[in-house]
Parts: structure tokens; C-alpha cells; sequence
């Protein structure tokens, strides 16, 4: 990967582990501490540098200390959710001078997907999160949101360099990337034979009250010049950063996941391809995980889910039919389980 | 006589737009006008003259309303005929070019000419159907592609500058005149007979020099460059001519474009012309005479100059039409998609895929690379005419294809003045070669050296692409056609066809065995067939 990337001839050695693009997101801390470089994403690359708290924070007096007096010492705030989302996004999504751009795939490094509440299901627990029922909703809408600030973020640096742009991640990998011919019709949201919007971290985000259609439509085809794609990304990101600021993590509860769910069911305009279909899958997934699974239910979400899988060997989706995934959902059902069903099991 | 092309007529006249434009008797009358267009109507035409350039007027008062309307829906072009063009498409080829004359036997017409030459054309050869297969009535394809595309693509400019006979090839695409009743007929290629026609039923006419009858618009095709470059107006495209399969074409269902090799193309269309040396007319001639005509004295063969002189008009023609392109683009434009390598994007992704071990060849990867200029066989031609003498061009050659193909490396989608310019410099680099071909002598011995030259072609980058695969197969197929029915090359150029899986797919329709092929096309399958092939030969 480094070689093709770096266009490196033939008798020069490849050194990915010195590459500093590289380090950034995968041994941060051993950029400038070279011998740090086997810690990989260490303890510090998420909880901060911790010269100033190393040899203090076991002691009594640092439990006195309230988030900021310990972000002044350079403890990153993990335990706020913003805020530690926005540490993924850094490397999951990128940031300016930290990001996986087509250059970099075309290389051999896979497309970034990242979703906060997906990520931390699976993710082994080295921590006690203090998780209340409600926490799967709250983590999805909140890791949306901050995904999506970091990913405008990110289109607006790369909308302001003429000479990369345009920077083909920011398009829909399958609008190319497949065998033709079209088995299945373009989304009708799409200009024929032009790129499609790559809209993996603005899925759905209208349901959390911030619409992506400018951004989209400017990317759509290419629809506007750079410098429009740039102030678009720019505005939606202040948006972002405004809703984010705002959000009280309380109103994302049981009942808000419950309303969610019933609005996803139809939400039938949203799914036209393979990225918003994901996208839509992990939704219903963080909701299924807040309001309680039933068997049933699962089987359903298990079906959706074996539908969006790529086939063994590949790295595309191939073919993918959003009617049949909406066909599929409609057997998805929110009803609670009755509490003589709840007994029995 | 007035031409009124029934069909489209027959459209224009069932559209809601003619309707509320015209008034009644005026529709009434250019629907007889239809009905009676084939058969006996010239009396009446002429009665009819007055109301006639009334209904030419309206139509065409109407058309330009309607693309006010809706340009994407209906951006027909003229569809009735000037009475100034008097031939188009064949109609009045055929009396005289469909069968044998005893007159023009007598004469020697067809010492020349073969006497079928129109039948052959249209009862056998796919470019007289050119225009049914944008019909969306008659091709499913068609009509995918209208309903994809937003308009009928039977009444398009865009599609019928191609696919039809072009009456006036130079004018802007909404100025266009298209004849589409045969398809590309026979003013496509030999060119608007407006001028012509008349004088070249003359025995004057045979004394006429090419320069004289090109002045009157006479495509001289016995020219192979410029035979190559009028099928390349299609073949490859040409904005000057607003022929250009865009992106948005073949992302509605057009077909790829296959690649193109004028000697082959010529081989495999089924023959309504002769070959000069085996002509009367051309062994008649001296030297001088032959070569003033027919650019090849009596001793030379005309397939393999075609095929010399047209691997590099094809380079020629590409770069041309990526430089007119190019240079068409607004400042930050992007160059149309359909100049990209096609086959770099449309695929499914795989890890550790056969591109990632090849590498990019010291191109950044995910920048879209442009659209392969398929150079093996062009260099095998400059390796003869080295051999023959001249200077060994074929550096030249590599230093210029990689230089175009830098400026796609640029930015993403690469640098379009950069693009432009060296894809111009290309084009002259090209012309130039063209004309060095022209002091060979393209005789037997000739033949063989050039088809050795090319058996003796090993892959420039590490493997055989599709279209460098094709390319080869296809020449040698052509070039072993003067040995056939003889022991040698027919067959075996046949076979590597075959067993490369360069021949036909069995795929249902066009559109499916051209991206089978593609797809399916094994370098290491046509390495095998080619290095067979090779021993063979030695």
C-alpha cells in the first residue's frame, strides 16, 4: 500500500511504520516517540498524552478534579460522549491532514464506516460505561451527528484544494465500482451516468432535525463547483455544530427511540442504495438494542443485515436491490411483547 | 423531388406539439404527404408545391417552439429536406447500384465497381440497419435508453449525426439534416452528393482527379488515411462533426465502443467495394496513375497499407477528439467520463485485486486513468517501417502516449490544458508518422514482414490489455487473409480469437457480449494462445 501510494520505484524500501500520514491514526503517539510506535492507537492515542497525569491520576486528589481542570493536565473527557466521538471521527472519518482519500483506497486501504453506536457495541469493553437502557439510541444520534460535523468538515478542506479536488471518496464508491450492466436501476435521485453523492455520514441525519439535501445535491454529479461544494459543506457543518451544542442527551430516551423506530419504517424515499440501506439497518439496530429485542424481531433485522453483506471474497456489494430490503422491513414489527409472551420466554 | 422521410414525419405528426402548432388542413396535408411519399406522388408533390414549403416552413417554425418547451423531451432536428439535397441515403444510389447493368457492363463500369455494391450494403451490411437499432420501437435497447435518457434518441442530433446519413456533417448538431431511412447509407461515407451526383453518371467523371471530386464532396475512400478517418468520425468520434458517445450514453445502455482497426472493420463488413489490385480498372492503370488514385502502385496490396497507415490514424483521430474535447471544457470543467479507462472503475472491488499486485505503474492510484491508447499494433507497424529504412520512432511513440497519459495524473480527472496540449501534440506526432507510411511500399514481401513484426509483439506492459489483445488478433486474422484459403494464418488468427475469448460471447444482444467480453478477457489465456501461435509461425 505504502509503495503504491507513495509511488515508490522498485529497490526502494516501502516503510509504512515510518510513514507519517500513516502514524497519525495508527501509532500516534509514535510519531514523535518512535519507540512508543508498538502502543499502536495506545492508552494516550484516546485518553490523552498523560505527561502531566501519569504519575498523578491515581491519587485521591485527582478524583476532586472536575473534566476541565483534568483536560487542562491533557486528560481527554472520554466519559463525554461528544467529545469522544469527535476523537473516533478524527481517524474513522478524517480530518484534514488525517484522512483516507481515493488516493489512499485505490492503494488497498478499505473505505472508512464508521458509526459511533455500531463501533461501540462491538468494541470489548475496557471500561464501565454507566449505560442506561436508552444509551444505544443515544449513542447513534449523538455519533451521527458528530460523524456528520466531522465529515463536512473534512469536504470543506478537500472542496478548497483545486488540485485534488474532485476527491473521488466524497462520491458513492458503487456507482462505479460495479459489474455492468446496471442490473439494478440508478436511485432516481441520481444524474445518469454521472458520480452519486457518497452519503454513508448524512444518512438519515434529517431525522435528528438537519437536512443534508444541499450538500448532496451540490455533490450530485457534480452538480456545483468547488468552491459551492465548499461553502455548503461549510454551512451544514455549522449547522452540526449547532445542533450538536444544543442536544440534551435526555430527550434522547425510550420513547424518542420508539418514535424513531416507527419513523424509520417509513422512511422508503431514503433507502436508494447499498450506503443509505446500511446506514438504515444500523438505525434500526441501535433501536432495537434501546427498546429490548424480541426473537422476532431479530430474525428480521438478521435478514436485513445478511442482505447488505458483501458476498465471501468481495469488497462491493455487487447487485443490490433496495426493494427488496423494503419489502423485508415491512415484516420488521415494533409491537411490544405482550407480557404473557415476556413470561413464557 | 421532395424527400419526406416517413418516419419521422409519421412521428412528428402523431406528437401533441405539431398538432397544436398547425392548423388542421396543413396536418391532414402532411399526413397524405406521408402516406403518399413511396409511392407515385410526384405529380401530386408538384401540385402540391405551395402548401409544401408552407408545411417545411411551419415544421420547422414548430420544432423551434417545442425545443423552447422542452429541449431534453424533443430536440428534433429539421426533419424535412431542403430540395437542394437531392440524394441522401441511398434512394437514388440503388437504381443504378443494386444489380448488374448490361450498359455499364459494356462500359466498364465494373471493372472498377463491383455491380451489387448497393445490395451487399443493404441486404448484408450492419450500417444499413444503424438507424433501425435506435428505433426504440424495433430495439428494446432503444427504448431503454430514450427512458433513461430523457428523450427519443431516434430524434436526437446527438444519435442521429451516427447513426444515420449526416447531410451536412460540419454544421452545428441543431443545424443538422439526417436521413435515417437506410441507416448509414451511402452519403455517410463517400460523402454529400449534392454536388456530385450529377457528374459522376458522366464517363467525364473517371477522368476527374481525386482533389477535383473531393471539391465537389466526394470522400476520396481509396485513400486509406482518409478512409480511416471517416470511419473513425463514428468509430472513434469527433467533436468537429458533434459525433461523441458520452458517458451518459453508455450509462443509459449504448454499447461500448469496440476497439478500432479500419483494416479489420473493412474485412469483416461484408464487401460492396473492391480491392484495387483486384480490380481491371487498377491493372489497367500505370504507376504513376495508381498511385495518384489509389496511393499504391500496381505491385502493393491495399490491406496491409490500410492497416499500417490506420493503426496510427486511430492514435490520431483519439487524440484529436480528446484535444477538441478538452479544449471545449470551461475552466475547472471535467473531461466527459467516456475518455477514462472504463474498466478501471466498473468492476467489483476485491481485496488484493489483480490491479493492486500490478501496481499503477508509478500513476497515482485512484485517479481514474484515461482511456488506453492501445499502441502494440502501432508499433509494431513503426517497427517495420524502421525496418524499412526509416528512423525507429517507436520511443517517440512511448515518450508520447505516457506524457498524455501523465497530464490524467495531475489532479483527479486530470488536467485539461495539460490534456489538451499533449493530446495535441500527439495527434501531430501521429500525422506526421502518417505521412512517412506513405513512401513504403506495402507489397507481399511487406505483408509477411509486418505480420511478423506483429506476432513478434510481446506485451509493453508486463501483460496484454483487452483492447492491445484485440487489436493483434485482428490483424493478424486480416493481414493472413491473403494466404487464406491457403494452410496458414486465417484459421489460426481465428483461433486465438476463440480461445482468447475475443470471439463472440453467445451473450444476449450487443451490449452484454461487448462487456462480457471485457470482463471475461484472461491476459494470461491470450498469452497462451498468442505465444502458440508464435511457435507456430516461426
Amino acid at each position: 500500500m505504502e509503495r503504491l501510494y507513495r509511488k515508490l520505484p522498485p529497490d526502494v524500501e516501502a516503510a509504512a511504520h515510518n510513514d507519517v500520514l500513516c502514524l497519525k491514526c495508527h501509532a500516534p503517539l509514535g510519531i514523535h516517540q518512535p519507540e512508543l510506535k508498538n502502543d499502536a492507537v495506545g492508552c494516550e492515542a484516546c485518553h490523552g498524552s498523560s505527561e502531566q497525569w501519569r504519575t498523578t491520576h491515581y491519587l485521591n486528589d485527582w478524583k476532586l478534579l472536575d473534566a476541565a481542570g483534568k483536560a487542562q493536565r491533557g486528560m481527554c473527557n472520554t466519559k463525554d460522549l461528544v467529545g469522544r466521538v469527535e476523537m473516533c471521527a478524527k481517524c474513522h472519518v478524517g480530518a484534514p491532514g488525517m484522512e483516507v482519500d481515493h488516493d489512499l483506497i485505490a492503494a488497498g486501504h478499505p473505505r472508512l464506516f464508521f458509526d459511533y453506536a455500531a463501533y461501540h457495541e462491538i468494541l470489548p469493553r475496557h471500561w464501565k460505561e454507566r449505560e442506561e437502557a436508552s444509551f444505544p439510541a443515544k449513542a447513534w444520534a449523538v455519533g451521527r451527528l458528530t460523524a456528520a460535523h466531522a465529515a463536512m468538515e473534512l469536504l470543506h478542506h478537500r472542496a478548497h484544494d483545486a488540485s485534488r479536488w474532485p476527491e473521488l471518496s466524497e462520491f458513492n464508491c458503487y456507482s462505479c465500482h460495479r459489474r455492468l450492466p446496471n442490473e439494478v436501476s440508478p436511485p432516481t435521485n441520481r444524474t445518469l451516468g454521472a458520480l452519486g453523492a457518497n452519503e454513508w455520514n448524512l444518512a438519515l441525519i434529517d431525522v435528528l432535525g438537519v437536512d443534508p439535501a444541499p450538500v448532496n445535491q451540490a455533490l450530485q454529479g457534480l452538480a456545483s463547483p468547488a468552491p459551492k461544494i465548499a461553502a455548503a459543506a461549510g454551512q451544514l457543518r455549522d449547522e452540526l455544530a449547532n445542533k450538536i451544542r444544543t442536544l440534551s442527551p435526555q430527550q434522547f430516551d425510550r420513547a424518542w427511540a420508539k418514535e424513531l423506530a416507527a419513523k424509520l419504517m417509513t422512511k422508503n424515499d431514503a433507502i436508494t442504495d447499498w450506503d443509505t440501506a446500511a446506514q438504515h439497518y444500523l438505525a434500526l439496530s441501535a433501536m432495537d438494542r434501546t427498546l429490548g429485542s424480541s426473537k422476532q424481531r431479530r430474525a428480521t433485522l438478521n435478514s436485513l443485515r445478511d442482505m447488505l453483506r458483501f458476498a465471501p471474497g468481495k469488497n462491493s456489494p455487487g447487485p443490490f436491490h433496495p426493494n427488496q430490503y423494503l419489502e423485508t422491513l415491512r415484516q420488521l414489527s415494533w409491537e411490544e411483547p405482550s407480557a404473557r409472551t415476556e413470561g413464557s420466554r | 423531388m421532395m424527400d419526406l422521410n416517413p418516419r419521422l414525419i409519421n412521428d412528428f405528426t402523431s406528437s401533441c406539439i405539431f398538432r397544436a402548432l398547425l392548423p388542421a388542413w396543413l396536418i391532414e396535408f402532411t399526413v397524405k404527404a406521408r402516406r403518399h411519399e413511396e409511392s407515385t406522388c410526384k405529380t401530386r408533390w408538384t401540385r402540391h408545391w405551395p402548401k409544401a414549403i408552407a408545411v417545411v416552413t411551419l415544421i420547422s417554425a414548430g420544432l423551434a417552439g417545442a425545443k423552447h418547451q422542452d429541449s431534453r423531451a424533443f430536440t428534433g432536428a429539421p426533419l424535412v429536406k431542403d430540395e437542394a439535397v437531392v440524394v441522401h441515403s441511398a434512394g437514388r444510389c440503388m437504381p443504378c447500384h443494386d444489380r448488374a447493368h448490361e450498359e455499364f457492363q459494356n462500359d466498364g463500369v465494373y471493372n472498377f465497381i463491383l455491380p451489387d455494391c448497393a445490395t451487399t450494403w443493404k441486404e448484408r451490411d450492419p450500417h444499413a440497419r444503424a438507424a433501425e437499432v435506435i428505433d426504440p420501437e424495433k430495439n428494446p435497447l432503444a427504448a431503454r435508453m430514450s427512458k433513461a435518457l430523457g428523450y427519443n434518441v431516434k430524434l436526437k442530433p446527438e444519435c442521429l449525426a451516427c447513426h444515420t446519413v449526416d447531410t451536412a456533417p460540419t454544421a452545428p448538431l441543431e443545424q443538422k439534416q439526417f436521413s435515417w431511412k437506410y441507416g448509414v447509407g451511402c452519403e455517410a461515407c463517400h460523402g454529400t452528393a449534392t454536388q456530385w451526383f450529377e457528374p459522376h453518371t458522366l464517363s467525364t467523371w473517371r477522368t476527374k482527379s481525386s482533389s477535383e471530386k473531393e471539391q465537389l464532396g466526394l470522400v476520396d475512400l481509396r485513400d486509406p488515411v482518409k478512409r480511416a478517418a471517416k470511419c473513425a468520425t463514428c468509430h472513434i468520434g469527433s467533436s468537429a462533426e458533434g459525433k461523441f458517445v458520452t458517458h451518459e450514453m453508455y450509462a443509459a445502455g449504448h454499447p461500448p465502443l469496440l476497439p478500432f482497426e479500419p483494416a479489420t472493420f473493412g474485412r469483416d463488413q461484408p464487401q460492396h467495394w473492391a480491392l484495387p489490385e483486384s480490380t481491371k480498372y487498377f491493372q489497367s492503370l500505370s504507376d504513376d496513375q495508381a498511385k495518384k488514385l489509389f496511393h499504391m502502385t500496381r505491385d502493393e496490396q491495399f490491406v496491409p497499407r490500410v492497416l499500417a497507415t490506420g493503426a496510427l490514424t486511430t492514435i490520431r483521430e483519439s487524440a484529436r477528439l480528446l484535444a477538441d474535447e478538452a479544449d471545449k471544457l470551461p475552466t475547472g470543467g471535467i473531461l466527459d467520463f467516456a475518455h477514462f479507462d472504463c474498466f478501471a472503475c466498473h468492476k467489483e472491488l476485491v481485496p488484493d485485486s489483480v490491479r493492486l499486485q500490478a501496481g499503477y505503474n508509478q500513476m497515482t492510484p485512484g485517479r481514474p486513468p484515461m482511456r488506453p491508447v492501445p499502441t502494440d499494433l502501432a508499433n509494431a507497424v513503426l517497427a517495420h517501417a524502421h525496418g524499412a529504412g526509416g528512423p525507429d520512432r517507436r520511443p517517440e511513440l512511448a515518450e508520447r502516449v505516457g506524457g498524455l497519459r501523465s497530464t490524467f495524473d495531475q489532479r483527479p480527472f486530470g488536467e485539461p490544458k495539460a490534456v489538451s496540449s499533449a493530446a495535441r501534440h500527439l495527434q501531430q506526432w501521429s500525422d506526421a508518422r502518417i505521412q512517412e507510411l506513405s513512401s513504403i511500399k506495402y507489397d507481399e514481401a511487406a505483408r509477411k514482414d509486418l505480420l511478423r513484426r506483429i506476432l513478434d509483439t510481446k506485451p509493453a506492459a508486463g501483460a496484454f490489455d483487452y483492447d492491445s489483445a484485440q487489436l493483434l488478433a485482428w490483424a493478424v486474422r486480416t493481414l493472413g487473409w491473403y494466404d487464406a484459403p491457403g494452410p496458414a494464418l486465417k484459421p489460426l488468427g481465428e483461433t486465438v480469437l476463440l480461445s482468447a475469448g475475443l470471439a463472440k460471447t453467445g451473450a444476449q444482444g450487443v451490449l452484454d457480449d461487448r462487456l462480457r467480453k471485457r470482463y471475461e478477457f484472461n491476459p494470461k489465456k491470450f498469452q497462451a494462445a498468442w505465444n502458440e501461435l508464435q511457435k507456430s509461425q516461426r
